[in-house]
């Protein structure tokens, strides 16, 4: 339970709640955007966030839109995990949202949360990023769209006050995914690393969560790539760097990991040219 | 006698309002006026208290009081009085509780406690037994030698020792120098915590006419009551604790905790009703967790494989406090060597104390701990010797006309150890000592373990029961003994069902315990429970047939030698026909004419341990152990030996309980200890960073065996009775998380080939171990 006290806004449209949120900036009172809660409720009640305010953004109806329009998907931040892992027209990528936590959070934790909120795993992140996915995303002058790969380094990069209103998905009906997470005790836990394989038409994409303080991705030519003598050791050497200690694992055995995932990927991807 | 009833897995009395969300728990308890607690706990794992500021929290709208450690004189504690209820001018631990917020709501306290200031003046914290024991080591306890304590428990004042117990049995050191195979292991347990599904709760009230009144989430409402008298100096027809139904305890809650600070914030605002919760952080750290400890086992043994001897040091870490761990290192040492034949023994186990989380009961008491260094020690000596590990433990199973580490022989209600081995050896399939592959990447491997527990408990521990009727016949059943999940409750209801000849829908359980109108009943520990309590309601059922064989022996003008009480009747035995139904005698029997006659039946029962002594200071010869629940069990783990992951697969169970009471719920005990072991080898216990702060105090971060962990289990029952048992039955609540983490370290150190001394037993673990192996 959380037991200290801040205001709450449910805004019904987009304007409404950046300039709620501009307003808290000015006055410099603490105020989060929010949607499924996972996060916001857990951190508040912790004491690690001092929000006095929560905007909550399950007011705006287009947020919880998810469609297929022509070579799009269109999934609005607040649609929840759950149901992005069960459309249709995003099977292909299922794999990787199912490795989330357990069903009973990916009903609440939302696509919106998972890539922007505070926890630095955003799985969720590495296919979109892979298919080269455009964001939406409000602010000044409303709604303006990028290309994901462009504005997501580490993180999302947002100015002060904007969120995101939802992603565009470019349309795949099949997709040569490997997808392969390990934990350090069982299964419903943050990944040790989780290692994203997806060959497109002329490149690799590799990416991955909880290997360092942030998601790790890279594009590697066909190319390139055919004219590696060690395409494992090169991939490693890729990310080796970044390796992170925490709680749920050391860097020598992320390294590991690393090593062994990246052998697995190669020796088993699913693909006619390599 | 219903024959039906013993035997039978009857659905548990209370599942169907469990099920239902209907139970009150003591959580659910509201009135009105009912004012709340929020604690304030220590960042630090050991510093003193320069400052405290509350007055800003006082002044906080609803608050009604703060309560800190020097508004308190006293120290209490179960065995050693070493613990101030709020700490007083040091902390010992990280999250012991500095402040306690009195307020209107749970929300107004939490949000003072955010306000106090404290001032630390921050130490460097022990954080290990080791540490502890060096000879330059701070001292924790530094007033040890002013602690009250009782009479089995011996303080070392002047070094981290809070108690010593010592066996010495044989000559160890003539068995070592005549041993042809010896080997030594050195083990390592961290702390840890019970992780039970309600936290804790108490609510004290004191009455105006000086009554003192508690609802707690408790295991023993009668230790709670007798302590509260004992530390407060108050009188024990006044102290009234009633303990609900429990949501888990598996021993967290068989000794006093909130129930003391509840008691003294209520004396702070004037006897009015204060409830104490604990928010999941603090039920983990703020209230005692599991011990941990750190062993060295030797053991000695001819060619053959006999055993000679053990010599063995069990260094219990108790964290800040010693609470139920000097009796936790007193019962490893009285079952130190493991449930084997050993002629020669000699144990050091020491409580000792660090700067870490304190320690209560946990289930297994001590022996899951020292069998994880006795199990591993056993299967290194079967490799040495080149025997197989389940041939090794048979020729060692302890039996009948043995003798225990303290010197007690078992007599012919022991259990039989070596059909237990067999039929875990069968159950897994046999060839425990082999290793598969399994594919490119893994390995199948098993391991066993064997595993023993008597209760440790007073030399007085009791029971009773009182049986009163219903105007139909029934009866209602009232016992001591609380509903902590494990079904004992029901189980006793069987053996009234039975003995008095009626149906087990017609006794009616008294779910809640409370201390003025329950029989006395030590604890609902040590898997006791049943045993004692069942053994007390069949003597209640005995007496409540004498007194209606006294009416109809009237009635039916027949001797009550003649008469049998059975299928809800009392009748002649060679002309059934002649008889009343207990419903006409249950509460006075009136004859046709109108004449009244004897009056309500009210059956008493009691039990008391017979024939327990204390043990020799200097060598543990003494008699402190009822009854003997022992067996086997083992797993069959699947070990990915690129990544050091691997899983759980089988897990079976071999036990001799003497008599099957209820099938279902015995299992259910049984699977359910397994899981817990699993669980504590595998992921539980306590991380500390390099200040001693734990880092995985919350439920994201502590992990627990979920459902979709399960590996396939197999339970078996042996029942060589136990003749002074209810229908020849023993206790089994703790035993089978007892030989788990023995059980998996043996099998995951066959699979990779190196052994393993450290729990929780990781992937990353077992990767390291794997570079070793391959080095």
């Amino acid at each position: 339970m959380i037991s200290i006290d801040f205001d709450y806004y449910k805004p019904e449209n987009i304007n409404e709640a950046y300039d709620l949120m501009r307003r808290f900036k000015t006055e410099k009172t603490n105020a989060v955007y929010y949607a499924g809660g996972t996060e916001v409720v857990s951190f508040i009640r912790k004491g690690t966030l001092k929000a006095k305010a929560v905007i909550d953004l399950k007011g705006i109806p287009e947020m919880s839109k998810m469609y297929a329009e022509g070579e799009w998907v269109f999934v609005g931040a607040n649609v929840s995990l759950s149901k992005v892992a069960d459309f249709k027209p995003l099977e292909p990528m299922k794999a990787i949202f199912n490795k989330i936590a357990d069903r009973t959070i990916r009903n609440s934790l939302t696509i919106g949360g998972n890539i922007c909120g505070k926890l630095a795993y955003r799985e969720a992140v590495l296919p979109l990023l892979a298919s080269e996915a455009h964001v939406l995303i409000a602010g000044a002058e409303g709604l303006s769209e990028k290309k994901l790969s462009e504005c997501f380094d580490k993180m999302l990069k947002l100015s002060e006050g904007e969120f995101v209103y939802g992603f565009k998905i470019p349309r795949r009906d099949k997709m040569s995914i490997y997808s392969r997470r390990i934990e350090s005790d069982i299964p419903i836990d943050y990944p040790v690393i989780h290692l994203v394989g997806i060959w497109e038409e002329n490149r690799l994409f590799v990416g991955l969560s909880g290997f360092a303080g942030f998601p790790l991705y890279k594009w590697i030519d066909k190319e390139q790539f055919a004219q590696w003598e060690q395409p494992k050791e090169n991939l490693v050497k890729e990310f080796a760097s970044l390796a992170k200690k925490d709680d749920r694992s050391g860097k020598e055995y992320r390294l590991h990991l690393l090593d062994y995932l990246i052998e697995d990927m190669l020796g088993g991807l699913e693909h006619d040219q390599l | 006698m219903n024959s039906n009833v013993i035997g039978n897995s009857t659905l548990r009395k209370e599942s169907l309002d469990k099920v239902t969300g209907k139970v009150i728990y003591g959580n659910d308890h509201n009135s009105p006026g009912l004012l709340h607690g929020a604690l304030k706990t220590s960042p630090h794992a050991y510093a003193k208290i320069k400052e405290i500021h509350k007055e800003d929290a006082e002044k906080m709208p609803g608050v009604k009081a703060v309560l800190i450690g020097t508004d308190l004189k006293e120290n209490i504690g179960l065995y050693l009085c070493d613990k101030p209820p709020i700490a007083r001018d040091t902390v010992r631990h990280f999250g012991e509780v500095v402040a306690v917020v009195i307020a209107d709501s749970v929300e107004k306290a939490r949000a003072a406690v955010d306000v106090i200031q404290v001032v630390y003046e921050k130490m460097d914290p022990i954080l290990s037994p080791k540490e502890a024991l060096e000879a330059d080591a701070s001292i924790i306890h530094q007033e040890m030698a002013t602690y009250s304590h009782i009479k089995p428990i011996h303080p070392e004042p002047g070094s981290n020792v809070a108690s010593r117990s010592k066996i010495r049995k044989g000559d160890v050191q003539k068995a070592f120098t005549e041993a042809s195979c010896v080997v030594e292991t050195n083990m390592v347990i961290p702390p840890g915590d019970h992780v039970a599904m309600e936290p804790r709760v108490s609510i004290a009230e004191i009455k105006s006419t000086g009554e003192l009144h508690i609802t707690s989430s408790t295991q023993a409402p009668f230790v709670v009551k007798n302590l509260m008298c004992h530390f407060f100096g108050l009188e024990p027809g006044k102290v009234v604790v009633t303990a609900p139904m429990v949501g888990g305890g598996f021993g967290g809650k068989a000794g006093i905790q909130l129930e003391g600070l509840a008691y003294l914030m209520s004396l702070k605002v004037g006897g009015r009703a204060v409830k104490l919760v604990n928010t999941r952080e603090q039920d983990m750290l703020a209230s005692p967790g599991h011990i941990g400890l750190e062993s060295n086992v030797k053991i000695a043994a001819d060619k053959n494989g006999k055993l000679l001897g053990m010599d063995l040091t069990y260094c219990f870490n108790s964290g800040a406090y010693a609470d139920y761990a000097v009796n936790i290192s007193r019962a490893a040492a009285i079952s130190c060597t493991g449930p084997y034949n050993v002629p020669n023994v000699k144990c050091d186990s020491m409580c000792v104390y660090t700067n870490m989380p304190f320690a209560t009961a946990y289930r297994g008491f001590g022996h899951i701990e020292m069998a994880f260094g006795i199990e591993k020690a056993l299967d290194e000596l079967a490799d040495k010797l080149q025997m197989d590990p389940v041939e090794l433990r048979i020729l060692n199973s302890i039996k009948e006309g043995d003798q225990t580490p303290v010197q007690s022989v078992l007599n012919s209600s022991t259990g039989d150890l070596k059909t237990c081995f067999k039929r875990v050896e069968d159950m897994l399939g046999g060839s425990v000592g082999e290793v598969q592959e399994i594919g490119k990447e893994w390995v199948r491997a098993k391991g066993v373990a064997g595993f023993w527990k008597a209760p440790a408990m007073p030399t007085n521990t009791d029971a009773g029961a009182i049986l009163t009727f219903n105007g139909d016949g029934s009866c209602n059943l009232n016992t001591g003994v609380v509903e902590i999940g494990q079904g004992s409750k029901t189980g006793i209801a069987q053996i009234v069902a039975d003995t008095l000849g009626i149906p087990i829908e017609k006794v009616h359980v008294v779910m809640d315990v409370n201390t003025r109108t329950s029989p006395s009943d030590w604890a609902t520990a040590a898997s006791r429970g049943l045993f004692m309590g069942a053994l007390a309601a069949h003597e209640a059922c005995l007496d409540a047939i004498e007194q209606i064989k006294e009416v109809a022996s009237a009635v039916l003008r027949a001797p009550k030698s003649a008469l049998v009480v059975k299928d809800e009747r009392v009748f002649v035995v060679d002309e059934p026909t002649l008889g009343l139904q207990l419903s006409e005698v249950a509460l006075g029997y009136v004859y046709p004419n109108g004449n009244a006659y004897y009056g309500q039946i009210i059956g008493k029962g009691r039990y008391i341990t017979k024939h327990l002594t204390d043990i020799d200071k200097e060598t543990g010869k003494g008699h402190p152990d009822l009854e003997w629940t022992l067996g086997a069990e083992g797993v069959e783990v699947d070990v990915n030996v690129r990544t050091g992951q691997y899983k759980i697969v089988k897990a079976v169970c071999c036990i001799d309980v003497g008599k099957v009471i209820n099938p279902d719920l015995a299992r259910g005990q049984i699977v359910g200890g397994m899981a817990m072991g699993m669980g504590y080898t595998t992921m539980e216990g306590f991380k500390f960073n390099s200040r001693g702060q734990v880092t995985n105090g919350t439920l994201r971060d502590y992990k627990i065996m979920r459902l979709g962990d399960q590996p396939e289990y197999k339970v078996e029952f042996l029942e060589t009775p136990q003749l002074d048992g209810p229908h020849g039955a023993r206790g089994l609540g703790e035993q089978s998380v007892i030989g788990m983490p023995g059980a998996i370290v043996n099998a995951l150190s066959r699979a990779i080939g190196k052994g393993l001394y450290e729990i929780p037993i990781t992937s990353e673990r077992l990767y390291k171990k794997l570079l070793e192996v391959s080095s």
